[in-house]
């Protein structure tokens, strides 16, 4: 779920940060549907037009801090 | 315009002995941004306040109970390699009564029946203590921080000099 989004977001990330610098952006399948000022707001409208989990809402920013998490101890794993 | 001060909300956890793991209780609901219900309900978890951890995690099994469906991906980096897994958002309420509304939490195996790890994202908007007093740990939290600090090294110095402690290499 929400794979083929997120590679899209990954594959053309240079070209996002051109066009949507610090939004957070909606993308369904290979398309931008939207773009936001904040997540809450992106979240508020893609629920309201479109079905939860078909939807990938990602900022777009040129910070890898903003895109990744880290964690330092073992009280958690990932798959 | 009167000048309001901000009510600090705070929850303080009195362990019985010396711990390892800061667990408490928290709960979970739906984000604010999908419902804006106020008598929706948040289910009870328990959960690890971790300071190595950069953002909060929740199980398949909060994601399960509290019917979330994800709205991202992220990747991390632990100890354990690098993924890229499913994010959620969510509303999280503290134990001081505190909603932490619409976090971006990711899904992850945590140990033990530890379903939830609350991160550096929410431990940064408060203030944190831990003391090990007589053999026993105090985790208390409040939120927002207060405009004095706590400040050990300042406590430190104003005892030393009452006691009239000279410094030690050995500890006791």
């Amino acid at each position: 779920m929400l794979e083929k989004e997120y590679n899209y977001f990954i594959k053309n990330k240079a070209t996002l940060l051109q066009k949507y610098p610090d939004q957070f952006i909606v993308i369904i399948n290979e398309t931008v549907v939207g773009n936001y000022v904040s997540q809450e707001q992106a979240l508020r409208e893609a629920s309201s037009k479109y079905t939860l989990g078909t939807f990938l809402i990602q900022q777009v920013s040129n910070n890898p801090e903003d895109t990744t998490q880290r964690f330092f101890s073992t009280n958690v794993c990932f798959h | 315009m009167a000048n309001v001060k901000p009510f600090h909300h705070a929850f303080r956890t009195n362990y019985s002995g010396i711990v390892n793991a800061l667990i408490t209780e928290c709960q979970i609901a739906l984000p604010l941004a999908i419902d804006q219900n106020p008598q929706k309900q948040f289910l009870p978890f328990k959960a690890i306040w971790d300071t190595g951890a950069t953002n909060s995690v929740i199980t398949d099994n909060v994601a399960k109970k509290v019917s979330l469906l994800p709205t991202g991906m992220a990747e991390t980096h632990g100890v354990h390699g690098t993924s890229q897994v499913h994010t959620f958002i969510v509303d999280i309420l503290l134990p001081n009564r505190v909603c932490i509304p619409n976090v971006r939490v990711s899904e992850g195996t945590l140990l033990n029946d530890v379903d939830v790890l609350i991160g550096m994202d929410i431990i940064q908007l408060g203030d944190f203590a831990i003391s090990n007093t007589n053999g026993k740990t105090i985790f208390s939290y409040c939120l927002p921080p207060h405009k004095n600090p706590v400040d050990l090294l300042e406590k430190s110095n104003c005892v030393n000099i009452k006691n009239k402690s000279i410094p030690s290499s050995i500890i006791t």
